[in-house]
């Protein structure tokens, strides 16, 4: 019984390694935005070479997917997510915007918090800020990859 | 930096290369049968002097390259209709490579429809709008930073991502009324449906003429200056041959040697400008910028130096070439100095867009003075006046530069040149006049246009005046003796799809040159003959804004899309065209 329970949990970690794993390995850098009140923020992060991924630009030149996009459209209570992210991010300086376009009806809500995660290689960084009603602040936050290191090339 | 140096180390080295012995790349373009495919682009791209060399095939099919730096280069080919051939050239100093490029025809309608450039698609999305009025709207307001109907732009939204797309836009300027903006995700989404180009552009695939025989002859060179988050907006030629054009989204003055491939950045001083200068609130500038004076247009004066307007910093700078140094005056009354020239006594002459004015800065005395320009209305006058007031009110309360697309539109002074007799005259893009300022009297005569948004103007050695018409496809010339206009329609089809942002005249010979800003041409045009000759562009999703000549009669402009990213390369250029290279 105890030999099964054990090929058991080394067959659900070995699953969850062929399935988890590698995604996560791949997920060199990541911005997500989240926030809870009921409204469109909208997040930019721009790479080194100075291409911009966002709504209206989800795909970069560098490798950058806009793979999470709020909408007013179908949104549903709770907390809402934008997320960006690049597989094998460029090494250098990274720059990122947060604009606040629609309130999507909601009158009252003209200024909203919001978090800010930022992991690159698996370290992660958080801020917390405020977006106000159609103002964009292009500079909420700036980090830089390093280069890959010499043993992981 | 590194990027940089090594252009500016591989200039030198390939032009002691060039000057001890270059190579000679020429040879022929066929297609599968063996026929020549005439007025190829054929363009040869050195890779580590970042600049590209353009020739078109002649009516056998044959190139010839200028002499050209031995080095590694890429050679595409490129005719609408058939799919690129690309390939790696060695070219070994004092060598001749003889190249035959075979190339395919494609038949994919998607494929076809792809390649053409993009005013056959903003074609397509005007004829969706319900009326001329919202045409002209659309083509002046959707048009005037990048392409529309580029491959980056012929894009379908759903309505929500149309209607940020629009907030977005209305904040760097492009403010559309309500019913334009209601109409517009419909027509755009419909045009570039796969049901609708495929269709309309690719089974009835016309491809743009081959340029003419007088075309053929000329050859295109192309440097990259600048990256991604570049605006490379305005170039002027210095008469010692360098080659300066100013970045709008990065602040920076670029000095090219055409002769050695050098390039220079000179960082123009910001002071205590913020992030988006004076109009830091509302911030209409792209999330990837870092303009903070973001220069705009830019004159060489007699004495070498030269004069800049800083648009968002609310300034002029005036760079000295000799010294490398700036010296910057604040604009103390009105907003966003944009074009400039100089008069005969070295006076500087500028619209300020924003706040319906023109001034005059006259180095040799200090003297400033602005004009108000006469609006058409009370309401936009109303507005031009409210204006500070409401980037004052922005910084405490949400103001929505959306709700200004159903007001009175601001008259936006916009082109200036000076007459042969002193005059200064400019134009009022959206008013849709040009106007004469009296540089003495202070007198201000303002002319209605037979077509919609001039833009940017010149004189001709004789007095005649030559306006593109922006929204309207036209090129105009009007007599200041005799109060008349006269138009022609550019030849770029469809007819009306082509929004030439600005033109230049060569006084040496008074040929009109102009900005094919929608379809990656240039357009020549004698007026003896009344004859246009159209010269395509090489690099897909060219942008150009200002033409400037050299002593050698070449013909310079800049692509200068923003965002730079949508350019094939996603890499601003200086253009130089070279009519009699090869031939």
């Amino acid at each position: 019984m105890r030999v099964a329970a054990h090929l058991a949990a080394w067959v659900v970690l070995g699953l969850l390694l062929a399935v988890v794993g590698p995604a996560a390995a791949r997920a060199d850098l990541t911005v997500t935005l989240r926030w809870d009140a009921p409204v469109d923020l909208d997040l930019y992060v721009t790479d080194p070479a100075l291409e911009t991924a966002y709504f209206a630009n989800p795909r970069t030149a560098s490798g950058g997917v806009l793979e999470r996009d709020a909408r007013c459209a179908g949104h549903t209570a709770g907390e809402q997510v934008e997320r960006i992210r690049w597989t094998t991010p460029r090494p250098g300086r990274y720059r990122v915007g947060v604009d606040f376009l629609e309130a999507c009806g909601k009158a009252s809500d003209r200024e909203v918090s919001y978090r800010l995660e930022v992991e690159v290689d698996g370290r992660r960084e958080e801020q917390t800020g405020r977006a106000r009603l159609v103002e964009r602040d292009p500079r909420v936050f700036e980090f830089t990859v390093p280069p890959p290191r010499e043993d992981a090339r | 930096m590194k990027l940089l140096g090594s252009i500016l180390l591989g200039g030198l080295l390939a032009v002691r290369a060039l000057a001890a012995d270059p190579g000679h790349l020429v040879g022929r373009v066929s297609d599968a049968a063996g026929d020549p495919v005439v007025g190829a682009l054929v363009t040869a791209r050195h890779l580590a002097l970042a600049r590209s060399t353009t020739v078109y095939a002649d009516a056998a099919g044959g190139y010839t390259f200028p002499p050209l730096e031995p080095g590694l280069y890429h050679l595409r080919v490129r005719r609408s209709g058939f799919r690129d051939r690309t390939e790696a050239v060695e070219l070994a100093a004092g060598a001749t490579v003889e190249e035959a490029v075979g190339v395919e025809r494609e038949t994919d309608p998607r494929e076809l429809a792809w390649q053409l450039p993009a005013n056959r698609w903003l074609a397509l999305a005007v004829a969706r709008l319900p009326d001329d009025a919202a045409r002209e709207e659309f083509r002046r307001q959707c048009t005037f930073c990048h392409q529309q109907g580029s491959w980056a732009t012929r894009v379908q939204r759903d309505p929500e991502e149309w209607r940020k797309i629009f907030a977005l836009m209305a904040r760097m300027g492009g403010v559309l009324s309500t019913r334009v903006r209601t109409a517009l995700p419909e027509a755009l989404n419909g045009a570039y449906d796969e049901a609708s180009f495929v269709p309309a552009l690719g089974e009835r695939f016309t491809p743009p003429p081959p340029p003419d025989a007088t075309a053929s002859a000329a050859i295109v060179t192309e440097w990259e200056v600048g990256d991604v988050g570049s605006m490379q907006h305005d170039l002027a030629v210095h008469p010692d041959g360098h080659v300066y054009s100013v970045d709008t989204t990065q602040d920076k003055l670029y000095r090219l040697d055409p002769r050695t491939g050098e390039r220079r950045t000179f960082d123009i001083p910001r002071g205590d400008s913020p992030l988006g200068g004076v109009f830091t609130t509302q911030r209409p500038i792209p999330v990837n910028a870092d303009a903070y004076v973001a220069p705009h247009s830019l004159q060489v004066a007699r004495d070498g130096t030269v004069w800049i307007t800083l648009c968002l910093g609310n300034k002029l700078a005036h760079f000295d070439p000799r010294t490398e140094h700036f010296d910057i005056y604040p604009q103390q009354e009105g907003l966003y100095p944009h074009t400039l020239r100089l008069d005969g006594r070295g006076r500087v002459w500028y619209t300020l867009a924003v706040s319906n004015q023109v001034a005059m800065l006259d180095p040799a005395t200090g003297e400033r003075r602005t004009y108000l320009l006469p609006a058409r209305t009370w309401k936009e006058s109303l507005a031009v006046r409210a204006v500070p007031w409401f980037l004052w009110l922005g910084r405490y309360v949400d103001l929505d530069p959306q709700r200004a697309g159903d007001g009175p539109e601001l008259p936006v002074p916009y082109g200036i040149d000076i007459a042969p007799d002193g005059g200064v005259w400019f134009s009022q893009l959206n008013a849709h006049r040009i106007g004469r300022l009296d540089p003495e009297s202070g007198d201000i005569r303002v002319i209605d246009t037979p077509f919609s948004a001039p833009r940017r103007l010149r004189f001709d050695s004789r007095g005649n005046l030559w306006i593109p018409g922006f929204s309207s496809g036209v090129l105009a010339r009007f007599d200041p003796r005799t109060g008349e206009f006269h138009t022609w329609e550019l030849p770029i089809e469809p007819r009306g799809s082509e929004t030439p942002y600005a033109l230049n005249v060569d006084r040496r010979t008074d040929t009109v040159w102009i900005c094919g800003t929608e379809s990656d041409t240039l357009m020549r045009f004698d007026p003896a003959t009344e004859h246009f000759t159209i010269y395509p562009l090489p690099t897909r999703v060219t942008y150009t804004r200002e033409i400037d000549f050299d002593a050698q009669g070449a013909i310079w402009t800049s692509n200068s899309n923003l965002p730079a990213w949508q350019i094939e390369g996603a890499a601003p250029k200086l253009i130089r065209l070279e009519l009699h290279g090869a031939g």
